[in-house]
C-alpha cells in the first residue's frame, strides 16, 4: 500500500462521518503531512456512547460500564474515548492514552519518593505509588539473611529520596499498590545514565526490556511504565549493577585514578567550575575531588546515548512501539545527522520518513511486526 | 449599540440568536500533563490540563476527620483567569472569589460523571486556564475540562458541556461574547450532562424576572446540545485520526 492511496482513503472515510460539518482543508492536509494510515474498520467510541444495547451475558471491561434501563434491559456504554476490542465475552474500550497499570512481572524504572520505616515509596507513574519493602531487596553485600533493625536504620544509605531504581513488580496489594522487588542482580539503583519518559502504551510487555547494544556500548532498560533508562554498558564503565553500585564505583575510582587526579564527567564548563575542577582540552573531563569521582564513558558512547535518546523521542512522538528493533531501525536511519540535530522537527521528520518502510515492513494493517 | 441589529436580526458578530461560536480543539498540547486540550470557542481560549490519577499520598491534613468522611472522589479542580486574558490587565493581587466559585462548579460537574471507586486513594487534578477571555468562561471551562479528562483517558460516564445564555426583548442569545456579557442583562450558565440534558450546575448573574427563567433555560439547553454536537464530532475525529497507529 503506498502513501497517496492511503491519503485518498482518509478523505473518503472522513467525509461521510463528519456529517454536516465541513471537512476542513487543514485537516486533510494534516493527514497528508503525517501520511497517516487509513483506519482499519475500527469502531470509535467516546464516553457515553452505547457499545451494546443489550449487554445480557457480556462483561464490561476497562473503558466500558453497564447501566440498567427502566425496562430492566442492560445497556453497555463507553466511558473512555477509544477503540473497541472484544475478548470472548468481555468488552474493552482502549483509550488513546492512559496511565501505566501494573501487572505482575513488569519491569519498571521508578524514582524513590519517600523512605519509610520498612519500605521505600517509589513513583512509577502509575495511579498509586509503588512500594519496595526492605525485605524485597538484595543487601549490597550480597548476603542473604533476615533484615535486622540495623538495616532499617541504614535504609537511607541503600536508597534515598530521588534515587532511580529498576525493579520488577512482585504483586499487587489489595488496595491497589504495586509491590516491587529488586532481588536480582539485574535490578537496583541506576547511576550514570539518563532517564526518558515515553507513553506507557508504547513499551509493551515482552522479553526484551534489558537491551544491550554492545557495538555502541549502550545499555537500555525499557520500563513497562514508560520510563526508559539509557546508560553506558557495564563493559564500558565497569558499572556494577545492584544497590551498592555507588559504593563499588567509588572504590573502582580510587583504584583507577590517583587521588589528586580523579576523573569526573561534566557537561559544561560552568558545571566544572562549580566543583572547583578544571576542564581538559575536550572540555569534558575534569579533575575533581574523590566524592564526586566517577569513571567516564568515552565521547563516542555518550554521543550514542544521545542519539538513542533522540531516536526514542521520535518513536514516542510518532507513536511507534519502542523496543530493540524499532530503536535500531531509527538509529540506522539517523546516522547522517548529529545526535543534537535530531531534536529539530525537520530532521526528525526526515529520519522517520526514511525509517517508515523498515518500521512497518510490508504489513498492510499498519501494525509493527514484533 | 444594540445587541441585535434591527435590520438583519443578526448579533454583532454576525451570529443568529441561537447560534454558537466556532469550536476548535488541539489535544495533547501540554506534554507533561496526562491530558490536555487547547479549547477555543470563538475568541475565548482555554488551556485545560489534567494530571493524574496519581497517588494522593497520606491523609495528613490533620483536621481530625476520619478517612471515611473525607471526600472520596479524589478530584481537584481549578479555574484560573489569566491576568493578560482581558482587555485591561488585571492587576489586583490576591484571591479571586469568582475563580474559586467556578472551581467549585467544575468539581460538582465532574464528580457526577466520574467513577469515584475506580480512583480510590488517588487524585485527579483538572486545571482550566483562561488564556483569552471573550465571554462564557465558565461554560467553556466546563466543556474544556471534560475534553482534557477524555484526553487523559480517565473514565467518565458522559460528557459535561456548558452554555451561557442571556435574554433581550424576549430573544434568547446563546453562547454570549464578552460584549454581550457586559450589558447587565439576565445571564444563566448551565453545566449539563450532554446526553441526558440533566443540569448539574446553574449560575445566574444579574436580577431578572422569574418568567424569563424558562425561555432562558430552554435556550441554554438547546445551546449546550449544539456545543455537544460540535465537541462530539471533534473528539470522534481525534480518536479516529490517532487510532490507526494504535497497537493493541
Amino acid at each position: 500500500m503506498d502513501l497517496p492511496q492511503i491519503n485518498i482513503e482518509i478523505v473518503a472515510v472522513r467525509t461521510p462521518d463528519s456529517g454536516g460539518r465541513d471537512v476542513e482543508m487543514e485537516d486533510v492536509q494534516h493527514g497528508h503531512a503525517k501520511g497517516r494510515r487509513a483506519p482499519r474498520n475500527q469502531e470509535v467510541f467516546i464516553p457515553g456512547d452505547v457499545v451494546m444495547d443489550n449487554a445480557e451475558g457480556w462483561m464490561d471491561g476497562h473503558g466500558s460500564y453497564c447501566s440498567v434501563l427502566p425496562d430492566k434491559r442492560v445497556e453497555m456504554l463507553a466511558s473512555v474515548a477509544g477503540v473497541r476490542q472484544i475478548f470472548t465475552r468481555v468488552v474493552v474500550i482502549n483509550p488513546l492514552k492512559s496511565r501505566y497499570a501494573g501487572e505482575i512481572g513488569d519491569i519498571v524504572v521508578g524514582r524513590i519518593v519517600q523512605v519509610g520505616r520498612k519500605s521505600w515509596t517509589v513513583d512509577v507513574g502509575a495511579q498509586r505509588h509503588a512500594v519496595l519493602s526492605l525485605g524485597a531487596i538484595n543487601l549490597p553485600s550480597g548476603e542473604l539473611r533476615r533484615k535486622t533493625e540495623e538495616d532499617i536504620g541504614f535504609m537511607r544509605g541503600y536508597l534515598k529520596e530521588g534515587d532511580l531504581i529498576s525493579a520488577e513488580v512482585q504483586k499487587q496489594s489489595g488496595d491497589g499498590h504495586l509491590l516491587l522487588h529488586t532481588r536480582s542482580l539485574r535490578y537496583g539503583r541506576l547511576v550514570h545514565g539518563m532517564l526518558l519518559h515515553v507513553q506507557p502504551k508504547l513499551t509493551k510487555r515482552g522479553k526484551g526490556h534489558f537491551v544491550s547494544y554492545e557495538t555502541f556500548g549502550v545499555h537500555l532498560i525499557i520500563g513497562v511504565n514508560g520510563a526508559i533508562w539509557i546508560a553506558p554498558t557495564q563493559r564500558q564503565l565497569n558499572i556494577p549493577l545492584g544497590l551498592d553500585a555507588g559504593e563499588q564505583l567509588r572504590q573502582a575510582a580510587e583504584e583507577d585514578y590517583p587521588e589528586e587526579q580523579e576523573m569526573y564527567v561534566c557537561m559544561t564548563a560552568e558545571e566544572a567550575g562549580k566543583f572547583g575542577a578544571k576542564a581538559d582540552e575536550q572540555g569534558y573531563v575534569v579533575s575533581a575531588t574523590r566524592s564526586t569521582a566517577t569513571p567516564i564513558a568515552t565521547l563516542e558512547v555518550r554521543k550514542c546515548m544521545a542519539r538513542i535518546r533522540n531516536c526514542i523521542e521520535i518513536l514516542n512522538r510518532e507513536q511507534v512501539p519502542i523496543h530493540r528493533e524499532t530503536i535500531r531501525i531509527l538509529y540506522d536511519a539517523s546516522r547522517k545527522y548529529e545526535p543534537k540535530e535530531l531534536l529539530q522537527p525537520a530532521a526528525a521528520g526526515e529520519v522517520f520518513a526514511a525509517a517508515r518502510q523498515d518500521l512497518w515492513g510490508d504489513s498492510a494493517d499498519g501494525t509493527v511486526a514484533d | 449599540m444594540e445587541l441585535i441589529s434591527p435590520l438583519t436580526g443578526l448579533r454583532r458578530d454576525g451570529r443568529r440568536e441561537d447560534e454558537i461560536r466556532d469550536i476548535k480543539c488541539h489535544f495533547g498540547v501540554a506534554k507533561d500533563a496526562d491530558g490536555s486540550v487547547l479549547f477555543e470557542q470563538g475568541n475565548t481560549k482555554i488551556l485545560a490540563t489534567v494530571f493524574g490519577p496519581s497517588d494522593a499520598g497520606e491523609n495528613d491534613d490533620d483536621d481530625g476527620d476520619l478517612d471515611l468522611l473525607e471526600d472520596p472522589s479524589g478530584l481537584e479542580c481549578e479555574f484560573k483567569l489569566s491576568a493578560f486574558s482581558q482587555q485591561d490587565r488585571r492587576t489586583g493581587q490576591g484571591d479571586d472569589p469568582r475563580a474559586d466559585e467556578y472551581s467549585e462548579y467544575m468539581e460538582m460537574c465532574y464528580k457526577v460523571v466520574m467513577f469515584p471507586h475506580k480512583n480510590e486513594n488517588s487524585v485527579v487534578k483538572v486545571t482550566c486556564q483562561v488564556l483569552q477571555a471573550d465571554g462564557s468562561h465558565l461554560a467553556a471551562a466546563l466543556t474544556a475540562g471534560t475534553l482534557a479528562l477524555i484526553d487523559a483517558g480517565i473514565q467518565i460516564k458522559d460528557l459535561i458541556v456548558g452554555c451561557t445564555t442571556t435574554i433581550i426583548d424576549g430573544k434568547a442569545l446563546v453562547d454570549i461574547s464578552s460584549h454581550e456579557e457586559l450589558q447587565r442583562l439576565p445571564q444563566v450558565t448551565v453545566g449539563v450532562i450532554a446526553r441526558s440534558g440533566e443540569i448539574i450546575v446553574m449560575d445566574m448573574k444579574n436580577r431578572f424576572h422569574k418568567d424569563l427563567l424558562n425561555p432562558i433555560l430552554a435556550a441554554s439547553l438547546a445551546g449546550s446540545g449544539k456545543i455537544f454536537e460540535e465537541v462530539e464530532a471533534i473528539v470522534r475525529e481525534h480518536v479516529k485520526n490517532s487510532a490507526p497507529n494504535f497497537t493493541t
